[in-house]
């Protein structure tokens, strides 16, 4: 028997199953599609163009591609941030190369993932119209001289040029104390410190630690072992944005600083022009390689060094435990 | 030398009173009588809205008080405690050592220069502070209820201790007290005062002929402090009826 | 009296010792990385090593705090003397006393740096900055409570100001006045070190504040723990000595002594 169903009743039903199945397909379709990876970055310091490739990956997708959602978290001067890597705190951090060595004595082991300095942008500097024209100079006064506490390269500088009377200070009170001329001297990236005088018309002359014989990776990207054990793939799919990302920010500053700004107000846009520039050729790769590619040698050499200052007690029985390169 | 009052503050309307030198005067009466208020102005403490406090002889003259709290200061010793009014007056050291120790003396407490307040008696240390008070050798000696924190056998002894320093020193005397018996033992003069507001209601002369403890058993005595207890008892009446 | 000192200290080290224990005994079952907590022993071992450097170095810094102490303490006792001393003056700057009391001192530290230069006298700053207020409120709130009937006696002898507070309301609020230096004591060492985080001379003649963050650069968190441990025996050494003070001048006459 059929009976006529009321017109209204079948434009509903009707509607109702258009509606069921357009919400049915594209859920269908995300279900095959895997959800992205959450992972943390923790930096150890505010957003600046030395973390410019990070934040082109972000901007320009390269993360997502990847299937990752990362978390990049600004620090600041004393954020541990090997020890919240290493402890699993967050899945990725910036750290300098002697942390990843020294943690590693105590217990953390971090290996080394990707590094953006491949030359370090380490340096000491003085005003322009400093009497100092070299380290060793300096070194050998009796000049006041602003450097974080602990530093390896403190021990390295004192090692090579011994005998000197320099006057060691923390670097609390941020440029304050090197403009009035409190301090003579103080350690900086040749990037940054010296990139912000400049454009406050106040001269400076660099030395770069890089040249006067200590060159550890600096700004070099770190995870824990466990973590990269239990995620290989989510780590190689890291690195890979990152040198996609970098590739990017080396080409082009100018499209991600802006950016960067908004999160660090406090340097210009000008300043963090001026800074890619400057760091251009210390993060580009000199041969054929990709950004962040780490050599064996330097971690060798800097292990070394490390132990004839007295930091390290033994450079670490395999050094190859310490780095990873993610296949290219 | 004579002393006149006339009127005094809102604790006090319309007292008037002559203090007679050299001898003692008690003031007694109930609480919120004045009584302390009077003491305090003619000691200089406190000043009159309303009348003022003469003294014959025109300038006022050196008094010392005494309050029911001893009011030692407990980090100092006895005789240091003693010695106050005078360090503070520039005195020496060694000379107002030696007038506290001769007064400590008099007042029985020879011994206990060196001992600190917290170390003595509540009757002690009532000593210890008329001591104080007289060190100065004050031509008046103000008593606010000094022996009212005592039990009766020591406020009987320092009664007769404060006849004895009066007969030797012979300075003026005001005392203030709940007492009755006290007043009458002590008081060349007895005036009694009565609360709200606060004023005299009368005076009495107990003229005994010598003042010894054997004095508190007499009938004479026992006349007097009926009258007294009377006169108060009329005041207090008085007052309930006009109110 | 030697007895007596050290069945007082009997309670404190059996807690002491109690909660080293359980430090080992949770270091032992958990085994976290040496990094994260040292064990007892890798602590003791570390201030062992480097005691040449850091004994000296707690010397310094507690030099520097019990200086600091000395300045806050005569400056608290005078600032609250003549806050108590003025109705009006108190109701104007005690407000703002406790104000600077709010700003934290890390905050404060490099503006040090800027006045006081390198060296010592910011540390000496630091902890006497931090160690005032503690000593002005104790002075203030003892003199205010100057028993009224002594300060009325000392108005019929006729005392002058001077003699008033030297002689009866500086002694009345010696009590308060040891309390608050004995909490003074304590944080005078925190803030000697916070000021050296930021304006200390590091290399031969270090203070303990410069060998905790060189140590925590290197990752040396036995070293951290040793220091930070003798920096507490310093501030605890003061602490002790005010309190004997305390007691010695007060044993006498007042309750809150022995």
């Amino acid at each position: 028997m059929v009976t006529s169903i009321p017109r209204r009743a079948a434009c509903v039903l009707a509607a109702t199953l258009c509606g069921a199945l357009a919400l049915a397909i594209p859920a269908g379709a995300q279900d095959a599609k895997p959800a992205l990876r959450k992972v943390r970055l923790q930096l150890n310091w505010v957003p600046e163009p030395e973390f410019g490739g990070i934040y082109a990956a972000r901007q320009d997708g390269l993360f997502a591609a990847e299937g990752l959602d990362v978390e990049v978290i600004s620090g600041a001067a004393g954020t541990p941030v090997p020890q919240m890597t290493a402890s699993g705190q967050v899945e990725f951090g910036v750290v300098s190369g002697d942390q990843v060595l020294t943690l590693r004595e105590r217990g953390g082991s971090l290996v080394a993932l990707f590094t953006v300095f491949h030359t370090s942008p380490m340096g000491v500097m003085v005003p322009e119209a400093s009497p100092h024209r070299s380290l060793e100079s300096l070194w050998k006064s009796d000049a006041t001289v602003a450097m974080e506490a602990g530093l390896p390269f403190v021990r390295y500088l004192n090692k090579r040029f011994p005998g000197g009377k320099v006057k060691l200070v923390p670097t609390g009170a941020g440029l304050a104390a090197f403009e009035r001329g409190t301090v003579q001297a103080q350690q900086c990236f040749i990037t940054a410190e010296p990139v912000q005088l400049e454009l406050r018309k106040v001269p400076v002359r660099v030395f770069s630690l890089a040249e006067g014989g200590y060159d550890p990776y600096t700004v070099s990207i770190a995870t824990s072992e466990a973590f990269l054990a239990k995620d290989r793939a989510a780590c190689a799919a890291f690195v890979r944005a990152l040198r996609k990302g970098w590739a990017s920010y080396l080409k082009e500053p100018g499209k991600y600083n802006p950016s960067i700004h908004k999160l660090n107000p406090a340097m210009s846009l000008e300043a963090m022009d001026l800074a890619a520039r400057k760091q251009h050729d210390l993060v580009a790769p000199r041969t054929g390689d990709e950004v962040g590619w780490m050599e064996r040698d330097r971690w060798v050499t800097l292990a070394g060094q490390l132990k004839e200052l007295g930091t390290l007690k033994e450079p670490p029985a395999v050094i190859d435990a310490v780095f990873w390169n993610a296949p290219r | 030398m004579g002393r006149t009052f006339a009127d005094g503050t809102r604790a006090l309307a319309g007292a008037s009173l002559m203090v007679p030198a050299g001898a003692i005067t008690a003031l007694v009466g109930p609480s919120g009588c004045g009584k302390t208020t009077l003491l305090r102005m003619m000691g200089g403490l406190d000043a009159p809205t309303s009348g003022a406090v003469r003294f014959a002889g025109g300038a006022r003259p050196r008094a010392a008080f005494a309050f029911q709290e001893p009011r030692l200061l407990p980090w100092r010793s006895v005789v240091s405690n003693v010695a106050l009014p005078l360090e503070l007056a520039g005195v020496p050291r060694g000379e107002r050592r030696a007038r506290a120790e001769r007064i400590l003396d008099r007042v029985q407490l020879a011994g206990a220069g060196r001992k600190l307040p917290g170390q003595l008696s509540g009757g002690m240390r009532m000593r210890a502070s008329i001591a104080r008070a007289l060190v100065t050798e004050p031509e008046l000696l103000l008593l606010d209820e000094p022996f009212g924190a005592l039990d009766e056998i020591t406020r009987q002894a320092l009664d007769d201790l404060l006849l004895a320093l009066w007969g030797e020193f012979g300075m003026t005397v005001v005392v203030v007290t709940h007492s009755i018996v006290e007043a009458a033992y002590l008081g060349r003069q007895v005036v009694v005062m009565a609360p709200a507001p606060g004023r005299v209601v009368g005076c009495i002369k107990p003229g005994f002929a010598s003042r010894t403890p054997a004095l508190r058993a007499t009938p004479e005595f026992a006349a007097s402090t009926a009258s007294l207890l009377q006169m108060l008892a009329q005041s207090m009446v008085r007052e309930k009826g006009a109110a | 009296m030697i007895a007596r000192l050290l069945r007082a200290a009997l309670p404190p080290a059996i807690v002491v010792i109690a909660l080293v224990a359980a430090w080992d005994i949770a270091v032992r079952l958990m085994q976290p990385s040496e990094y994260l907590v040292p064990a007892p022993l890798a602590v003791a071992r570390a201030f062992l090593e480097q005691r040449a450097e850091l004994v000296p170095a707690a010397l310094r810094t507690a030099g520097s705090a019990a200086a600091g102490f000395a300045i806050a303490a005569a400056a608290g006792v005078l600032a609250g003397s003549v806050l108590a001393a003025s109705r009006f003056l108190m109701r104007g700057l005690y407000p703002l006393a406790t104000l600077l009391q709010m700003v934290p001192l890390v905050a404060i530290a490099p503006i040090l740096v800027i006045w006081c230069g390198y060296g010592p006298r910011t540390s000496v700053a630091s902890a006497a900055i931090v160690s005032v207020f503690p000593v002005l409120a104790a002075t203030l709130d003892g003199m205010r409570s100057t028993d009224p009937g002594l300060a009325e006696l000392f108005g019929v002898c006729r005392a002058s100001r001077l003699q008033r507070w030297w002689k009866l309301e500086l002694p009345w609020a010696l009590p308060s006045i040891v309390t608050g230096l004995r909490i003074a004591a304590g944080l005078s060492v925190i803030g000697a070190i916070v000021g050296e985080f930021v304006g200390a001379f590091a290399g031969d003649a270090s203070p303990i504040g410069i060998i905790i963050l060189s140590a925590m650069r290197e990752n040396r968190t036995d070293l951290v723990f040793a220091s930070v441990a003798l920096a507490a025996a310093a501030g605890f050494a003061l602490f002790g000595l005010v309190s004997l003070l305390g007691w010695a001048l007060l044993r006498r006459w007042h309750a809150s002594a022995g």
